[in-house]
């Protein structure tokens, strides 16, 4: 090997050597997820404090948890991982897995430009598909490191409403154009590049791990699941706490 | 002889001291009520109304089972 050689091969290893996950097939990314508020006692509420107490208990629990996303170019799966901690009751750690959304499966795909949520609500499979460009990203040049990473922030937001409240929530994600993978926790995507962490009114995903998938991954097995909007779904849950109270008498 | 076993059937025939406790009524209405509760704190918090729902839904069914392994417990 000639000089000229190996100046070539120092080179393009400097180039696409720092950029590896730039090229490989799949990747496997673990996010770790924490609350980001404090539950604060409702004032002049008069419920049983015990109820409030395991709800707070039970919110604190999702700062063990942790979601796994695997990607390709083109597509990703998203779901919580199922571990566990021990010394914690079992019924706080049902309720901290709904608040989580622990049974959700995110399957996203760039090319058909749609995410579809997969759930199981009141003892039936459903979908919500919901439109890449309806994220509606806002890319601004605010940067910061995460680990060894340089992060650009991209802000995006969503309405809530219940039979309560109705708001619009802020969502912050701070992606990584290095990694060339378009997506993230929770099915958000569509990004120049994978979101390192993402941070809404109640929850962060930080990234806790990547790691290079070698093998295939089969993205079309994919659970059943009835399609259905928001609203539809919304509009069920009065009839599911009928069904729920009649089973009392 | 015959006194004394008159007195002693008579000491064993007096009703005891020791209050016997009532069965308890094992009935699942609070478990209402929690459902109720939870679902206020769940929409209060900004989680959605199918989620909230979710969340009443367990906490009532946790209540149930409750009752159900206490009313065991007393009657085995």
């Amino acid at each position: 090997m000639n000089l000229r050689t190996k100046l070539y091969i120092f080179i393009f290893s400097l180039i696409f050597g720092s950029n590896l996950y730039l090229y490989c097939q799949n990747i496997s990314v673990n996010y770790s997820i924490e609350t980001n508020i404090e539950l604060e006692e409702i004032k002049g509420n008069k419920a049983n404090p015990e109820v409030y107490e395991n709800f707070k208990s039970s919110f604190q629990l999702i700062n063990s948890m942790e979601a796994q996303l695997i990607c390709s170019k083109e597509e990703s799966k998203y779901n919580m991982s199922n571990v566990m901690p021990s010394d914690v009751k079992i019924n706080h750690y049902e309720m901290a897995k709904i608040m989580a959304g622990h049974n959700d499966e995110f399957y996203t795909n760039i090319l058909k430009g749609v995410s579809t949520k997969y759930f199981n609500a009141y003892g039936e499979n459903f979908k919500i598909e919901t439109l890449i460009s309806d994220f509606e990203w806002k890319l601004l040049n605010e940067t910061k490191m995460i680990g060894n990473l340089k992060c650009f922030k991209a802000i995006s937001s969503y309405k809530v409403s219940n039979a309560l409240i109705e708001r619009v929530v802020k969502v912050e994600a701070w992606y990584s154009p290095k990694i060339q993978f378009s997506f993230g926790p929770k099915g958000y995507c569509g990004l120049p590049g994978l979101i390192i962490e993402l941070k809404d009114d109640k929850f962060t995903y930080i990234v806790k791990d990547i790691k290079v998938i070698k093998e295939e991954f089969e993205f079309k097995k994919r659970p059943d699941g009835k399609l259905v909007t928001q609203e539809e779904i919304d509009a069920l849950s009065e009839k599911a706490k009928k069904n729920y109270l009649d089973r009392k008498n | 002889m015959a006194v004394v076993l008159f007195t002693m059937s008579l000491i064993s025939a007096a009703p005891s001291n020791k209050l016997i406790k009532d069965d308890p009524s094992f009935n699942y209405d609070h478990c209402g009520q929690e459902y109720d509760t939870v679902l206020f704190f769940a929409r209060y918090y900004g989680f959605g109304e199918s989620h909230s729902h979710e969340m009443a839904g367990n906490a009532y069914s946790s209540c149930v089972d409750e009752v159900d392994f206490q009313a065991a417990m007393f009657y085995n």
